[in-house]
């Protein structure tokens, strides 16, 4: 309509309606609302010519539902931003309709505001919820209580900060038939959670809180993941008790534990619990104690992976060393390899192996820790796969003490050639084990026909300058001569600036001794008067 | 040995343009993959693709050509709400720097890919326009697709009640 027109039609009705202000107003509101709707037609007329409508509702969809996520890098997954979702429905009639319309868009809740809040789930239809309800927001006012009616619905669940949320699952009493992950952080966790039917339940994460009673066998029968933070009062027996029915766990994570109840155990009266899906085991931030005790009621697959960190405080020496039988590495090192996890091990300069024998260590029996046997012992059968792919070639120190002497095939396999390496420390059957191989290696090196004169190619190790090697049998394991084997080696392979420490004087007699002289710039004997 | 030649095949756009490409190339749109193996018998006749304009197929092969060998997605991880639910916005350089055109020419790749069946593109391109929606406010929005306010005084209350509980938050 143009002016023209509305004035025309303005001169037609003063003649009618001189006196009638009212009627010519309702008349001048009526055409208004008239050519706001003509506006809004042309509008959407318009917005029909834009590019972007070209793309159909299910691909617009789409990039909603893309627009609507977030990386949230603290904790490394994809959150929804519910602010984009209101901003969207604003943009265009096209637009709001078509968000309006996939409740997929509005089943993520992590909104602060109650009526916001309501108004998602309202919009989300029927589809599975996830949601992420924190005390600090004014969620309190009756909004749990309208969330129990949503119940059945809801895939995952978060309930962070504090008694108040967690004591609304009090009130929790029928079975959430499809909730797999439920996160509670904060307050006292309610002894009907236990009773609860969650037969979709799968992952369960505690941090800061408690619980009201002990808990029961099997509650956690059918997780797959467990993770446990800074949780309060807890039982060690009672914990693994109630996990001794979770055979589907694949990963477990204890961190920071107060109270632990491990003083005074009667171990052997614990059975052991076995997970044979478990990849990932993490006990962090607990004391040494704890964590050993842990380690030693559980079995877990050969390849399971874990990740200890432990505080060691002053006391626990006595516990570790009892742990680590008689090897008396100086703890601080032994610990400082248990703070590395396997993802962040450096290439290694510095190898620290203990071997124990079978039943030396019993938790070992049902498999084992790969990085833990870096750190606290290694099983051999075990620890080759894992050797084989440690960044060694580089190594220049490397500490072996073993019980058996079947480490000796190792070294072929394993450390040789290793150019870099310096510093052997061995002791117990594993320097026996060492010279045994050193002594064939090197003459089986000799003897290759490209290179027969060769000194530095025929030599495993032709960096050596070290050799630590204490046991009061030292020689006697190596067949035929092998003291005079050895002092071969060291000749014919120009190791003259080589230094041999802690030998024992039981091994060796004082000529022997005079002879190494002559051989090699320093040795250092033991046991002597 | 010299490698066994690569069968080529014909296809002809909306525009008459014809393009002849490796076969491995072009399956990566599901929809030709499927014609190509309904087709028992070699056929010198090319596939006509009555959506597809030949410069958008130009992109489009162009996509493909660099794509060429990825394993292609299967069909029963989409959709899923799940998988609705995990996706995220990132875009490779190589993807980012091929989408970076025109918007016209961005809204015709799209419909291309989605006609093709060609996920991964239709993906690129969909994140590409989310990441442009992004951080914008409503008004920001409509500028960029040049688009204006068409809503009933009806939805403007209802929207105007909205954005209260919003600032609520």
């Amino acid at each position: 309509m143009t002016n023209a027109q509305l004035q025309l039609n303005d001169d037609e009705d003063d003649v009618q309606i001189h006196n009638k202000p009212a009627e010519k107003r309702a008349k001048i509101d009526e055409e208004i609302l008239l050519l706001r709707e003509r506006i809004r037609k042309l509008s959407a007329m318009r917005n029909s010519l834009a590019p972007v409508a070209s793309l159909p509702s299910e691909i617009l969809d789409k990039i909603f539902g893309l627009a609507q996520t977030k990386l949230d890098k603290e904790v490394g997954k994809s959150t929804v931003d519910g602010k984009i979702m209101l901003w969207i429905t604003r943009v265009c009639r096209q637009w709001r309709s078509i968000a309006l319309d996939n409740p997929l868009l509005w089943a993520e809740i992590n909104e602060t505001n109650r009526r916001w809040a309501v108004e998602c789930i309202k919009r989300s239809k029927k589809s599975s919820l996830i949601v992420d309800a924190c005390s600090t927001s004014g969620w309190q006012d009756g909004f749990f209580e309208g969330l129990l009616q949503e119940m059945p619905r809801i895939q995952q669940l978060a309930i962070y900060g504090g008694s108040r949320h967690a004591a609304q699952l009090k009130n929790w009493v029928e079975p959430i038939p499809i909730l797999e992950t439920l996160k509670i952080s904060g307050g006292i966790i309610p002894e009907n959670l236990y009773s609860l039917e969650l037969p979709a339940l799968r992952v369960l994460e505690l941090e800061d809180c408690r619980f009201s009673k002990g808990l029961p066998a099997g509650v956690f029968s059918a997780l797959t993941k467990l993770t446990m933070k800074r949780m309060s009062d807890i039982g060690i027996i009672s914990l693994l008790e109630s996990l001794s029915s979770s055979s589907n766990l694949e990963y477990l994570e204890f961190s920071g534990l107060k109270r632990w109840d491990v003083h005074g155990w009667n171990t052997s009266d614990l059975p052991r619990v076995n997970f044979p899906k478990l990849s990932t085991l993490i006990l962090d931030n607990l004391t040494l104690l704890t964590a050993i005790q842990f380690i030693r009621h559980i079995s877990v697959p050969p390849k399971a992976r874990g990740l200890v960190t432990c505080k060691m405080p002053r006391g626990e020496q006595e516990i570790f060393s009892d742990f680590m039988g008689d090897f008396r590495w100086r703890d601080s090192d032994i610990l400082g390899l248990m703070n590395l996890g396997a993802e962040r091990l450096p290439p290694r300069r510095e190898l620290r192996m203990t071997y124990w024998q079978k039943d030396g260590l019993e938790w070992v029996d049902g498999g084992g820790f790969l990085d833990l046997c870096v750190a606290f012992e290694c099983d051999l059968p075990m620890l080759l796969p894992l050797l084989k792919h440690l960044p060694i070639h580089d190594l220049e120190i490397l500490l072996v003490h073993t019980r058996t002497d079947d480490v000796t095939s190792a070294w072929r396999d394993i450390f040789a050639p290793l150019p870099s390496l310096k510093v052997v420390v061995a002791n117990s059957l594993a320097a026996c084990s060492f010279v045994k191989t050193f002594i064939s290696m090197s003459k089986n090196t000799t003897e290759s026909p490209g290179h027969p004169h060769d000194a530095t190619l025929s030599t495993p190790f032709p960096g050596l300058k070290e050799l630590n090697l204490k046991d009061h049998k030292l020689f006697d394991s190596v067949p035929d001569r092998s003291f005079e084997s050895f002092c071969e080696v060291l000749e014919s392979r120009n190791l003259s600036g080589l230094r041999l420490r802690n030998l024992e004087i039981y091994a060796l007699g004082a000529e022997d001794v005079d002879k190494l002289k002559l051989l090699v710039d320093e040795v250092i004997v033991v046991g002597e008067d | 040995m010299a490698a066994p030649a690569t069968q080529q095949i014909k296809i002809r756009c909306n525009d008459e343009k014809e393009f002849t490409v490796d076969r491995d190339v072009l399956e990566r749109s599901v929809l030709i993959k499927n014609m190509l193996e309904d087709v028992t018998e070699q056929q010198d006749a090319p596939i006509p693709l009555p959506n597809v304009s030949g410069p958008v197929m130009a992109k489009v092969l162009e996509y493909c050509t660099h794509h060429r060998g990825e394993p292609l997605p299967s069909a029963d991880t989409e959709q899923s709400q799940d998988e609705t639910r995990k996706r995220t916005t990132d875009i490779s350089e190589w993807d980012q720097k091929f989408i970076t055109v025109d918007q016209e020419m961005l809204f015709e790749i799209i419909l291309a890919a989605n006609y093709l069946d060609i996920k991964s593109l239709l993906d690129v391109g969909c994140k590409t326009v989310a990441n442009m929606i992004k951080g914008k406010t409503p008004e920001e929005i409509r500028k960029l697709f040049n688009i204006v306010n068409d809503f009933t005084p009806e939805e403007e209350a209802q929207i105007k009640k909205e954005n209260e509980w919003a600032e609520d938050r």
